[in-house]
């Protein structure tokens, strides 16, 4: 066993922990020097670790749990001793601050360790000098598991919601969401007195490529491209499958200048880029005429579709592979 | 809590310099923790009326695309909460000085626990500086996640989450938090519960006399 420095020795001796502390099993307590030394290690500490409080006085904290992240935990105890201030730890951020296993040893199936919440704070001696750290540690692993549980089904229903509001093909959000959800953005920009956007697109010559090539390229170019136009748009924005081959795309929060902007990225990241067609390197590329219509004043959500639908077909009248905005009543 | 208290401007104005006294000292303490200069400011100290509650926090969705907020209450002597509102994705500069690993900056739990940490950094020198200042202790509850990487115009109801307010008026201090070095930049926000600003007016009183 390594010597612990004098200054330790003399804080071991000098500090006296009440009896109540010390034999404590319900909730551990331990407490360090600046140097990370042990002062106290109570009988909740003893049962988890298998390690007596007369093995781990006076040595170093992090030679008795080496998969203890080092930098982290010493500034963590710096930062309780130099702001003389409590500091946390939960269970949802970090599982656990030493590993402990879980008590539940038959019924808890995969959970094999404990769950920890912690409180630090500043250990002061009888001058008030901040002279070490005190640590307590809760086992909320029932908490935990229930609450993990409970996030499980929460997600699993969500899910299930989640695939009637998709299309299967291309992933992206289906016609009935899109329905809903123009409404709602629409009641939302207008509580925030927010401009906003819809776009109606539709890929150009589609019925072509489906009769060249075949339906299931002609279903890979609808992959292509939902995946081209979602990595243009924000996480704010919605993109859906309106139709066959017919998209739709609400942008919530942007002005006139902005929509434009982003109509012409989505025109030019699907007619840049190359599609193949067979594993021989055939490639071509599909383009697609965009309609954008921005909500005015006293519009309904079918009136802003009609508009953006109207600026669609202006689109394909002009030559197609183009974004038409629309003007006018 | 049946009367309205209202602080004069000339009460609002001392407790401005107080708050920036404390900030002062809270600064240099946080500074020593965190190994890099730091810059505590009060721009504002202001009473708001629960009707007003949400024209108040406007401001703050229009400024951020995308925030984290991180609640924390303090009670015993003082009362009241603490919003932290941090308006980045990037969180490599808090990585440096909280002492994380270059791969924890990428775990969103490593990100989320530095936020809290963070928040009780602050909250703590802060709230304690100010505390002294006044004459009061507090202590503070573990801060609570209620934001990560959420759109802006939710902002009130990340903190307020569709339930009543059963109050009338708060006392709001806004303080911006910067390590110009590490290019970091956070707002808190303080609210005092109705409960403590009859204590904060007479602490204020006696300064003003004093």
């Amino acid at each position: 066993m390594v010597e612990p420095v004098s200054d330790t020795v003399s804080l071991l001796s000098a500090m006296e922990f009440p009896d109540i502390v010390q034999g404590m099993s319900t909730v551990g307590i331990f407490a360090v020097d600046r140097r990370m030394n042990v002062l106290l290690w109570n009988r909740f500490m003893e049962v988890h670790s298998q390690l007596r409080a007369e093995s781990v006085l006076g040595r170093n904290l992090l030679d008795c749990f080496p998969e203890l992240n080092g930098p982290w935990i010493q500034r963590k105890i710096k930062g309780v001793m130099v702001l003389r201030n409590h500091s946390f730890t939960s269970w949802r951020e970090r599982s656990y601050l030493l590993k402990f296993p879980n008590v539940r040893s038959i019924t808890s199936g995969h959970a094999d360790f404990m769950y920890q919440d912690c409180s630090f704070w500043p250990l002061k001696d009888i001058t008030g000098q901040v002279r070490g750290v005190c640590v307590s540690i809760h086992d909320v692993t029932e908490m935990a598991l229930t609450q993990k549980l409970l996030e499980h089904a929460t997600d699993e229903a969500l899910s299930l919601e989640e695939s009637s509001q998709r299309d299967s093909l291309t992933g992206l959000f289906n016609r009935g969401f899109f329905d809903e959800q123009i409404s709602h953005e629409m009641a939302r920009v207008r509580r925030y007195e927010w401009e906003m956007a819809l776009i109606m697109l539709d890929v150009d010559h589609f019925k072509q490529v489906n009769d060249t090539y075949g339906h299931p390229v002609g279903d890979k170019v609808l992959q292509v491209v939902s995946t081209k136009m979602i990595q243009q748009l924000r996480t704010s924005d919605t993109l859906c499958r309106y139709g066959g081959e017919e998209f739709s795309v609400i942008l919530p929060h942007v002005n006139r200048e902005k929509a434009l902007q982003v109509a012409e990225r989505l025109r030019q990241a699907v007619a840049s880029e190359e599609i193949s067609i067979d594993d021989h390197g055939h490639t071509f590329s599909v383009s697609i005429s965009i309609g954008l219509a921005l909500l005015q004043e006293g519009m309904s959500p079918g009136k802003l579709i009609e508009c953006a639908d109207k600026a669609l077909y202006q689109a394909k009248d002009k030559g197609r592979n183009r974004v038409e905005l629309y003007q006018g009543s | 809590m049946s009367r309205l208290v209202s602080f004069t401007s000339e009460e609002l104005d001392v407790l401005k310099e107080v708050t920036n006294i404390g900030m002062g000292q809270a600064g240099s303490t946080l500074a020593e923790v965190l190994g890099s200069f730091v810059t505590l400011r009060v721009p504002e100290v202001r009473m708001v009326e629960a009707g007003k509650l949400q024209e108040a926090l406007a401001p703050f969705s229009q400024k951020y695309q995308a925030i984290n907020v991180v609640r924390q209450a303090f009670y015993d002597g003082l009362k009241g909460e603490s919003i932290l509102i941090f308006g980045g994705k990037s969180f490599h500069s808090l990585v440096e000085v909280l002492g994380y690993g270059e791969d924890d900056a990428a775990l969103r739990s490593r990100q989320r626990e530095m936020l809290m940490e963070i928040s009780n950094a602050i909250n703590g020198t802060c709230l304690l500086g100010l505390g002294e200042q006044l004459g009061f202790s507090l202590q503070l509850s573990p801060p609570v996640l209620a934001g990560y990487d959420q759109s802006s115009a939710d902002f009130y109801n990340i903190v307020f989450g569709g339930k009543e307010i059963f109050w009338q008026e708060t006392l709001l201090l806004e303080v911006q938090f910067h390590i110009q070095e590490k290019d970091f930049f956070c707002e808190i926000l303080m609210f005092f519960a109705e409960e403590s600003l009859n204590r904060i007016s007479e602490a204020l009183a006696k300064l003003l006399d004093g």
